[in-house]
């Protein structure tokens, strides 16, 4: 607004006046998280209690996964819905190397270690193609990520040559349901130690702060230097490697790999987190203790649904209104 | 300050007007009248705080502090259509009439005669055609679509439209700026009528001449603040630019590169052989020796800016070689440019130079984020630090280095995209229409930048559409016609008369034959 | 270069799309390959028109089908519906249209799938009902209907959970997850469930909770029972993803499960014979098992046979299951599916 050649500090401390707007738009999630918190405390039995908060944190597990790789997809200006496929494409490897082995090539099944290793790789290699399409490529981030997602149910398919293979009695479902301490879950460590660095990404390296320069502006970023191809492949194979531990996770919680439910809807939910977190979908500034929250409050609509039986297409429609407020307050002015 | 026709009749009365924007006071203070009758100048550099003002006064911004007597009146619009019912109309130089209705519907559009219900077509085309005559347009058809006319027309009619819902008050912002100069002589001669007719106009303009020709008085702003209200016959150009500025005048317009002294027998930095692509650029061949300026002029679609592209590895040439110190090298992106330590500055500051959501701090270190970290872990302090030095240095006008730079003016932007490169302690900066759309004060500084920086060495290559701006600032200049360098002319010969003959003629002025 | 990259792409969608439909939920041979390769067998053709639902119930059930056909020399085909309506539509259009001698009709849905038998009706193809109830009328919209009795078997439900307490307990609370809403063998369970407990006045039923006949929203809705703080002795599921489901939940929230309630033990009782329901009941952690066979091709060419003969066929055809525990775990162990 102001040019002032003469006086460069005449503005320097002066005070910004501080919108409600502004506020709201920047701790959109909490906004969301207290209100729900108030209202399950008072309309959900048994909400206030450690019991809910593992319950809720073990089951928004994955959309927290994929959340996470999604706010580092959309703040370069992309997008991907390919994630569910992902995880069905990651949890199909492990499976079929641990459980099945591959008996064609004479492969018997393998251990845990190693199993998981190939699951994590098949679904960062998903990340890397999908970046390679969009970036070197030129294709639509939503188009590239579509026909992954159409191809990868086929290709998880293909990958466990079956449609679901059981992980019940194996140490990696174990694994799943773990306690630590006979208290926390494992998913919850997880959680702390995937959250902690994804924080750290965000906030001290130059390879978010590139992410963040393509996502606000890709002609520029390119101009000043940043390889925007590979800084693209980056976030995306970050994303397929988030995307495999909340695969992986999942299945062993459940003991079972099936490839037709595993991961499916997924982006949905994740999409809703990381719009209600207030990471803006044109690419910009990601907020990661945004997404957590947004992704804890995706969960708490589905807890207030599931523990105060109401039929859980409400909890759809409950979703979809969060989410347009969340989009509507991000709306630029 | 001239207020000492307090009691005089004014048509309006604008007083103690304040209005901030988050980090930003963009009016302070700022006192404006205008009286019946009158053409009022509104002046000041970009950022001065004019536009916002203007929609101050049109209900489109809302004051936080001040008073506006209109007619008598006081009045708060709090919308264009509010100010509108007032008497006060605003012509936008987009026009904001609707382009597929007639002339006619557009003069009358809302408030069509009507009889026994139904629009009047017959009366509607007869009144628009009445009121067009009276301003000299008696060739338009008043039937034909609207956009079939002229801009010219467009205007008119958008002015014709004003008075026919009797407006006291005219603001025109920029209302030349897309007309023909025969079309700028019937626009003055309807101002003129209309000043007859009691209305007031407020006419916001860049172009002195028309200001000096058209208005009877000014007011002068300056960052957000009233400078003074002044008659016409008062002023001269000078003396307004200097008021607009702040500073003398002659200083910042006469000032010229004294010619660096030997010059020629330095080594080129980069040197481009026969450079080629499509056909924007056609065997192009130029140096840039350490600590010149070398101009690049040419018109628009001349190949400027392709040939800069080349040069900065953003695009591939088909042909030819580049060579930085007599190496040649081989450029697949700016990375590759950058890496030799090339620097850029795009004519399109807002796509292709800022970072619009991002800080100050982070748009100037963007090309340098691997000094400033061990194994890809940035050091917030050592950006800070470059953050504060470059602010400092080049006296940028922000909050400080974590406000975003969208917030901050052009010219503030222009020298947050330069310390970009300047942190990085360049050899040759490609500067693309570095003053565009920045207004003179901030030019100038920047002029002065870039002059200093070739002073300590730097190798600039400068494109600007601006001959004066080149003449003050360049060494030496290329001249470039239709994708072809058609001549350079050095320190001594370079004048505008030269540049623009080359231009117009594609061939060096000074010979008949040329390089090809 | 970008021309041979779309049309790269559009080869990976369209194998893909390939792939998911072919392969639907069936690893056994392709589904137009069997009339028509060489070995085309001569006898009457029978179609199958399967809810494809990707769960190993049906995939069991349309195996054994194909392998009775070979055995009787019926020239054999199956179309999978995907568990849509739309879709099992369009695949009895297209199977009416060959004309096959018979359509046996596992439907999606009891009511939007009556639509498939209107269309053979038309087309004067016979229908044999199998898998689940449908709404129309026996001997003039279709043949017969055969399969589970699930009312028995939610009734044989109660009864197992009743019996595995003492018979002076005073209260026996259980948890229900059921199967999808609106499917006739959750209803038939349901109804049968309730209609036992009148019996029982001792039993209530504490919550009743969809669990989709899938592990993970059966776990889900377990994790969030246990939460709510309702006490329970048992649980109910409709099928074993779901009583494994609540298995795994418990578990996590540190309960034993398994037959003795007097050791603080949930009892689970399910409906099912998946293998992996087998593997729970023999480590002691699934009480019991009613079954829900899908073994009963048998039944279903017998009555396509009496038919042809022109024999007259009851209107539904009881498909017979037993309970499997822990003692005869052992010889119904390969038969999991």
């Amino acid at each position: 607004m102001t040019s002032k050649p003469d006086a460069p500090a005449v503005e320097t401390g002066m005070l910004k006046p501080i919108k409600a707007t502004e506020v709201f738009r920047k701790y959109e999630s909490m906004f969301f998280f207290v209100v729900l918190i108030i209202l399950n405390a008072f309309i959900t039995p048994e909400f206030l209690e450690w019991g809910t908060l593992r319950n809720t944190l073990v089951q928004v597990f994955p959309v927290m996964m994929v959340a996470l790789g999604m706010t580092m997809v959309i703040s370069s200006g992309g997008i991907d819905i390919s994630v569910g496929s992902i995880m069905a494409i990651s949890g199909a490897t492990t499976a079929r190397l641990y459980v099945t082995g591959v008996s064609s090539l004479g492969l018997e099944p393998v251990g845990l270690a190693p199993a998981l290793a190939c699951g994590v790789a098949a679904a960062c290699m998903c990340g890397f193609l999908n970046g390679i399409l969009i970036a070197k490529c030129k294709i639509q981030p939503i188009i590239v990520t579509l026909v992954v997602m159409i191809a990868g149910r086929g290709l998880a398919q293909i990958i466990l040559g079956e449609l679901s293979t059981s992980l019940l009695f194996t140490s990696f479902a174990d694994f799943g349901s773990l306690r630590i301490g006979g208290v926390i879950p494992v998913q919850m460590l997880i959680v702390v130690v995937i959250v902690a660095a994804m924080i750290f990404v965000v906030k001290k390296t130059n390879f978010a702060k590139r992410v963040e320069a393509i996502g606000d502006n890709r002609r520029a970023a390119r101009l000043v230097g940043i390889n925007t191809v590979w800084v693209t492949v980056g976030v995306y194979t970050l994303c397929g490697l988030l995307c495999s531990i909340a695969g992986n996770m999942e299945a062993a919680r459940i003991s079972v790999v099936n490839v037709g439910s595993l991961g499916l809807l997924v982006e949905l939910d994740a999409i809703a987190a990381v719009a209600i977190g207030g990471t803006a979908f044109s690419g910009g500034k990601a907020r990661i203790m945004g997404t957590v929250f947004g992704a804890i409050v995706v969960q708490l609509v589905t807890i207030i649904v599931n523990m105060n039986n109401i039929p859980d297409k409400y909890s759809l429609l409950f979703k979809a209104v969060i989410v347009i407020i969340a989009l509507w307050t991000q709306r630029k002015k | 300050m001239t207020s000492q026709l307090a009691n005089e009749d004014y048509l309006l009365k604008m007083k103690g007007i304040s209005k901030s924007f988050p980090g930003v006071k963009a009016l302070q203070q700022v006192d404006f009248c205008v009286k019946p009758g009158e053409a009022h100048a509104l002046m000041g550099e970009n950022g001065a705080g004019k536009s916002t003002l203007v929609k101050v006064l049109t209900g489109i911004h809302q004051r936080d502090n001040g008073e506006i007597v209109f007619d008598g009146n006081s009045i708060s619009p709090a919308n264009a259509a509010q100010a509108q019912h007032a008497g006060i109309s605003t012509i936008y130089q987009e026009l904001n009439l609707i382009p597929d209705l007639s002339v006619a519907e557009n003069v009358f559009i809302g408030r069509e005669p009507r009889k026994m219900g139904f629009i009047d077509w017959k009366t509607v085309e007869t009144l628009a055609k009445d009121i067009l005559d009276k301003m000299g347009l008696e060739d338009v058809d008043v039937g034909e679509p609207f956009t079939r006319q002229s801009v010219a027309v467009q205007q008119m009619v958008a002015i014709a439209r004003a008075v026919s819902i009797s407006a006291r008050l005219l603001v025109m912002d920029e209302p030349t700026s897309s007309l023909s100069e025969k079309e700028v002589g019937i626009l003055f001669d309807v101002i003129r009528a209309l000043k007859k007719k009691n209305m007031s106009v407020i006419f916001i303009s860049h172009k002195l001449d028309e200001v000096f020709e058209i208005c009877d008085r000014a007011t002068i702003l300056r960052d957000g603040r009233l400078v003074g209200e002044y008659p016409m016959q008062d002023l001269t150009k000078l003396k307004m630019i200097s008021l607009m500025i702040g500073r003398d005048a002659e200083s910042v317009l006469e000032r010229k590169r004294e010619a660096a002294d030997g010059l020629g027998d330095r080594q080129a930095v980069m040197a481009a052989t026969g450079l080629s692509r499509g056909r924007k650029t056609r065997e192009v061949s130029i140096d840039v020796k350490t600590g010149e300026i070398l101009g690049v002029a040419g018109l628009l679609g001349s190949g400027r800016t392709e040939l800069a592209r080349i040069v900065f590895g953003d695009h591939k040439q088909e042909s030819g070689q580049i060579k930085v110190n007599d190496k040649p090298v081989s450029m697949k992106s700016p990375g590759d440019a950058i890496r030799l330590g090339f620097g850029f500055c795009s004519e399109d500051r807002k796509e292709e130079g800022i970072f619009p959501n991002m800080s100050v701090m982070d748009n100037m270190t963007m090309a340098i984020l691997p000094k400033l970290s061990k194994a890809g872990v940035l050091s917030q302090k050592a950006q800070r630090e470059v953050a504060e030095t470059y602010i400092s240095k080049m006296r940028i006008a922000t909050s400080g280095p974590d406000q975003l730079i969208k917030e901050l003016s052009g010219g503030n932007q222009q020298k947050v995209l330069l310390a970009r490169w300047l942190c990085k302690n360049p050899v040759l900066m490609i500067l693309d229409e570095p003053t565009r759309g920045i207004d003179v004060g901030g030019k100038s500084e920047i002029e002065s930048i870039i002059t200093d920086l070739a002073d300590k060495g730097v190798a600039i290559l400068m494109i600007s559409s601006e001959l004066e701006e080149l003449i003050r600032s360049c060494d030496r200049i290329a001249v470039l016609s239709e994708g072809k360098k058609v001549g350079e002319l050095n320190a001594k010969e370079i004048s505008e008369d030269g540049i623009m003959h080359m231009m117009a003629h594609g061939h060096d002025a000074r010979e008949d034959v040329h390089d090809e | 270069m970008k021309k041979v990259l779309l049309f790269v792409v559009l080869g990976i969608v369209a194998s893909a799309l390939m792939v998911s439909c072919s392969k639907g939920p069936s690893d056994t041979s392709d589904s137009k390959s069997q009339p028509d390769d060489g070995k085309t067998v001569e006898g009457p053709r029978v179609a199958y028109s399967s809810v494809g639902d990707p769960n190993p119930w049906f995939l069991a059930f349309s195996a054994e089908l194909e392998k009775e056909a070979e055995k009787r020399g019926f020239n054999f085909r199956v179309t999978h519906a995907q568990a849509k309506v739309e879709k099992q539509i369009a695949d009895v259009e297209d199977i009416v249209v060959q004309k096959p001698d018979y359509l046996v009709l596992g439907p999606v849905e009891t009511k939007g799938s009556a639509d498939a038998l209107r269309i053979a009706k038309k087309a004067g193809v016979p229908v044999i009902v199998v898998n689940r109830d449908i709404d129309g009328i026996a001997g003039e919209d279709f043949v017969t209907k055969i399969y589970s009795d699930f009312e028995w078997i939610g009734e044989k439900m109660c009864e197992l959970v009743h019996d595995a307490f003492p018979a002076d307990a005073k209260e026996i609370k259980v948890v229900e997850l059921h199967g999808t809403a609106g499917g006739g063998n959750t209803i038939g369970m349901q109804k049968g469930l309730r209609k036992k407990m009148e019996a029982y006045p001792n039993m209530k039923i504490v919550s009743s909770q969809p669990g989709n006949f899938d592990r993970a929203t059966a776990m889900k809705a377990m994790e969030n029972i246990i939460q709510s703080g309702v006490e329970f002795d048992a649980v109910v599921g409709h099928f074993d993803e779901e009583s494994i489901g609540a298995i795994q939940a418990l578990k996590a929230d540190g309960k034993k499960t398994g037959s003795n309630p007097a050791e603080g033990e949930i009892i689970v009782v399910g409906n099912g014979g998946t293998k992996d329901g087998l593997k729970a009941v023999k480590a002691g952690l699934y009480h019991n098992i009613v079954s829900v066979t899908p073994y009963y091709a048998g039944q279903v060419f017998d009555a396509i046979e009496a038919h042809a003969k022109g024999e007259e066929l009851p209107e539904y055809i009881r498909v017979d299951d037993i309970v499997i525990n822990k003692e005869n775990i052992d010889e119904h162990m390969a038969s999991g599916f």
